[in-house]
């Protein structure tokens, strides 16, 4: 165990300068973004605007012009490709890819004996995760079109799903089962299923 | 309550405005204020400003809008399930994730600290138990305080005030649930055409994914419902429990994870069917939730592997029923040829349809598809498939693949399993069963302990920190995400009920006391006042003092005066006002405190007012048969007889002459007279005493 005694904590309103300012920042930072985003072509604009999403679903980007080089922007935590012209976000690069994947096991990395602890002035302890220890809820869709939803826990278990292979489980986005019998109900979906 | 921190739209000065009004004093009666903090930038995200129709109840006009929208629609349905005097805050962003065309990262969250040791604060418990970790929220729950005063890195816990002080890695934040979905999904390449339904009626058809309903699991997760020992290792963070594995069960072993060596829990972790939650609401509410009828293999005879065995159910032919199929278990033979080598894998005709006819085969798995071997034991007459499978792995799974001209009962069981039977098949015959157990439940063992997900081996699915995927109905908290699941996390789910036994009590006045000890539940009352002692605390009782008198109308509510007495007729009754008579003597010095009496006169001295005494002079004559009420004269002596005793009758006893007298003469009579006025002077002769006029000779 790493023990560190945190001694003075600030006020509870340092708290709120603090996330402010972090906001302040985040916000200066994509209201630049935004305002490059403006100057962009305007008949390019005009389409990016007159792609509406389907109802209450996510839209789908238009097709990238391939001419035009992307731009990297960060969103979250994340530095992604979006194109100039639409400002839509674009897929991935290969490269890009892989370091969403390496985020992704990172995310669900548990490393237990890593874990930096802190014994706190009122003799509470506290362990920080490092944003290792996520439930990720990921989703497969088998050549069939079954669709599937796991939430897992290990870089295992999320590299068996984003290489096709939990193909098994109940399926979402076939009819929904009734779930209630007199005598025994039967779970719908069962609890994975294989052809062979 | 919706309070949402848009950090992309709004200008600075109203940001650090609101960058407060996340803080505020806990509304007095929230159950928890469930707090998202938009960590997108501008455009993007949550403030993706892309049009929208509003959908499924969720009103935003914007891409961004109805993101949030449903990220508080989510956190609004646990808040108002879970109690805490503490803000829980979701700093939550909608970023690209991990995909393809064909798999894609949906979201996750966790929480950022974990905590133990949490000290009591007034009538906050702390923690549970010493020495075991606690999420943040919950931790901030039990203390009745934000825990972590100050933000601090996610990565090391170290004070700080911008991300840079945290290194690479790390975030500074006070948030105690980080929170990431999937920008991208939908799109090309990120499991292409199925993007997220963002409506608030579960309505996602085919084609999306409901994500207020991925939002309820994962949430779910980052406010306790998930355990922190390496699946890997078995490890512990920093060799303490937490209070999630502390009720993990290995019903094998009989141990919990608490006590279990490293390797022992490793071993639990992939021990199917035996890990269950110890005890607590749970397992109390196992009967009313999961339903009886777990598909099972009964083996009748022999005697030597009699029992129950686990199966896997098939998507085609006729689904298991209550009452089952029975017969002997046949293996199945067939030739070795290009399509199976085995031949027992049934991949072609049945060689020995002779003797499968009218019988259960049994086939192993292998080679070709499970409808192929179906169609071809079916063929064969047989009346049922038993799959016996191949490989290692528990839960055995089920047996997918279409074919509507199958109509026989088929099922999967393990290596072991299959391996036990066909032993004995060698030398007996052996007779079996192939239908819903009635006694038991789907999702729990035999003593109707929740099952928790421990698949061997590890499979696309989290374990331990989910409940069995045979529980039926389907859980919130499976390691698969149904689509038959609701927006709700109480009802007939054990998600709830987890939430309770790792700590999360009710207490929904979130005054720290646990509803069950609150003798005011619904309202805050840390000094638990109960004036009366009925149980029912005077803040939420309605007649405090129990006489039958309710508060709003009771003149003295606190003191028991079912007669509702008022002696002076003022707002307070008499056994609760300190001036009865309202004479301005209080009570306590008051000589008559029922009577009116602001002199205080007490001729006689008797500690009772005149007003009040009945014997003003104290002469043993009532103040009503005195001659002198005011001065004591217990032999009421009257000698002009007028009424007024001697002692207080100024114009008494015999006149001197009669010049005294008022008329000048005096009368004589032969008898006593009374007379009121003194002044008629009076003689009279008395037969005892002849003539008395004493001081006058006449």
């Amino acid at each position: 165990m790493t023990g560190r005694n945190s001694g003075g904590v600030g006020p509870r309103r340092l708290t709120g300068i603090v996330a402010a300012a972090t906001i302040l920042a985040v916000s200066l930072l994509g209201i630049a973004w935004a305002n490059s985003d403006k100057a962009q072509d305007k008949k390019a604009a005009q389409q990016a605007a007159a792609t509406q999403p389907a109802q209450g679903t996510q839209p789908a980007p238009k097709a990238t012009d391939k001419k035009v080089q992307p731009v990297t922007r960060t969103i979250g935590t994340a530095t992604v490709a979006v194109d100039p012209a639409t400002g839509r976000l674009v897929p991935p690069t290969p490269e890009e890819a892989a370091k969403l994947t390496a985020a992704l096991y990172k995310m669900v990395s548990r490393e237990v004996d890593d874990l930096v602890i802190i014994q706190r002035e009122d003799g509470s302890l506290m362990a920080a995760l490092d944003d290792s220890f996520n439930e990720v809820a990921m989703a497969t869709r088998d050549a069939k079109g079954n669709l599937r939803l796991h939430c897992i826990d290990t870089p295992a278990q999320a590299q068996r799903v984003l290489e096709g292979k939990a193909n098994v489980g109940p399926i979402y986005n076939e009819k929904k089962a009734k779930t209630t019998g007199k005598k025994a109900a039967v779970k719908p979906g069962s609890s994975f299923t294989e052809t062979e | 309550m919706r309070r949402h921190l848009d950090a992309g739209l709004l200008a600075p000065i109203a940001l650090l405005a609101l960058a407060f009004a996340v803080l505020p004093a806990t509304p007095a009666f929230a159950n928890a204020n469930i707090v998202i903090l938009n960590g997108n930038a501008a455009g993007v995200g949550f403030n993706d400003p892309t049009a929208a129709a509003p959908v499924g109840g969720n009103p935003g006009t914007t891409l961004g809008q109805q993101r949030l929208n449903a990220f508080q629609f989510a956190a609004d349905i646990w808040g108002a399930t879970l109690d805490s005097n503490v803000p829980i805050k979701i700093y939550a962003t909608f970023e690209p994730l991990g995909c393809n065309a064909t798999s894609a990262t949906l979201g996750s969250a966790g929480t950022i600290f974990i905590w133990s040791n949490i000290p009591p604060n007034g009538p906050f418990p702390g923690s549970e138990f010493p020495n075991t970790w606690t999420s943040q929220a919950l931790s901030a729950k039990r203390g009745g305080t934000d825990i972590l005063t100050a933000p601090a890195c996610s990565n090391t816990g170290a004070s700080c005030t911008t991300n840079a002080e945290c290194g690479g890695t790390g975030v500074c934040t006070d948030a105690e649930i980080r929170a990431r979905f999937n920008v991208n999904l939908g799109n090309p390449g990120c499991l292409t055409g199925i993007p997220w339904y963002l409506g608030f009626d579960n309505n996602h058809g085919p084609s999306a994914i409901d994500l207020v309903t991925v939002l309820l699991h994962e949430f779910g997760h980052g406010l306790g419902f998930q355990q922190f020992a390496s699946l890997g290792t078995g490890a512990l963070p920093g060799g303490f429990p937490d209070v999630y594995n502390r009720r993990l069960l290995d019903n094998g072993t009989g141990k919990t994870w608490n006590i279990m060596t490293n390797a022992e829990r490793v071993a639990s972790s992939i021990n199917y069917g035996h890990l269950v939650w110890s005890n607590g609401q749970v397992n109390t509410e196992v009967p009313g939730v999961l339903a009886f009828g777990l598909p099972n293999l009964r083996v009748n005879s022999p005697g030597s592997i009699a029992g129950s065995y686990a199966v896997g159910e098939a998507q085609f032919g006729a689904p298991l029923s209550n009452t089952g199929i029975s017969g002997d278990l046949v293996q199945a033979l067939d030739a070795s040829n290009a399509a199976g080598l085995s031949t027992t894998d049934a991949c072609t005709a049945i060689t020995n349809a002779g003797a499968v006819a009218g019988k259960i085969a049994l086939v192993d798995r292998g080679t070709c598809g499970f409808i192929v071997k179906a169609a071809n034991v079916q063929a064969a007459g047989a009346t049922a498939m038993v799959v016996a499978d191949n490989a290692p792995g528990a839960p055995p799974a089920g047996l997918g693949g279409v074919d509507p001209t199958i109509t026989i009962t088929s099922v999967r069981i393990t290596l072991p399993d299959g391996n036990t039977i066909k032993a004995a098949l060698a030398s007996n015959p052996v007779n079996i069963t192939l239908a819903r157990d009635l006694t038991k439940r789907q999702g729990a063992d035999d003593m109707d302990r929740a099952q928790f997900y421990a698949p061997n081996p590890v499979v696309g699915g989290s374990s331990v920190s989910h409940y069995d995927v045979s529980a039926f109905p389907n859980q919130l908290m499976e390691p698969n995400i149904n689509n038959d699941l609701t927006h709700n996390v109480t009802g007939n789910d054990l998600t709830l009920a987890l939430m309770r036994d790792i700590g999360w009590y009710p207490d929904h006045d979130v005054d720290g006391l646990a509803d069950a000890a609150d003798n005011c539940p619904n309202d805050q009352n840390v000094d638990q006042a109960d004036n009366d002692h009925d149980n029912l605390g005077d803040v939420c009782d309605p007649d405090d003092d129990n006489d039958g008198v309710a508060d709003a109308s009771d003149n003295c509510p606190m003191d028991a005066n079912s007669d509702q007495a008022n002696n002076d007729g003022d707002a307070q009754g008499d056994v609760c006002d300190p001036d009865d008579d309202n004479d301005g003597a209080l009570d306590g010095a008051d000589n008559c405190p029922f009577t009116s009496n602001g002199d205080q006169l007490d001729t006689d001295g008797d500690g009772l007012g005149n007003a009040c005494d009945a014997d003003d002079d104290n002469d043993g004559v009532l103040d009503g048969a005195d001659n002198c009420p005011l001065v004591g004269n217990f032999d009421q002596a009257d000698f002009d007889r007028d009424g007024r005793g001697d002692v207080c009758d100024p114009l008494t006893g015999p006149p001197q002459d009669k010049g005294q007298c008022m008329n000048g003469n005096w009368g004589r009579f032969n008898d006593p007279r009374t007379f009121a006025n003194q002044g008629l002077c009076v003689c009279y002769v008395a037969a005892a005493h002849g003539e008395r006029c004493p001081t006058i000779i006449n």
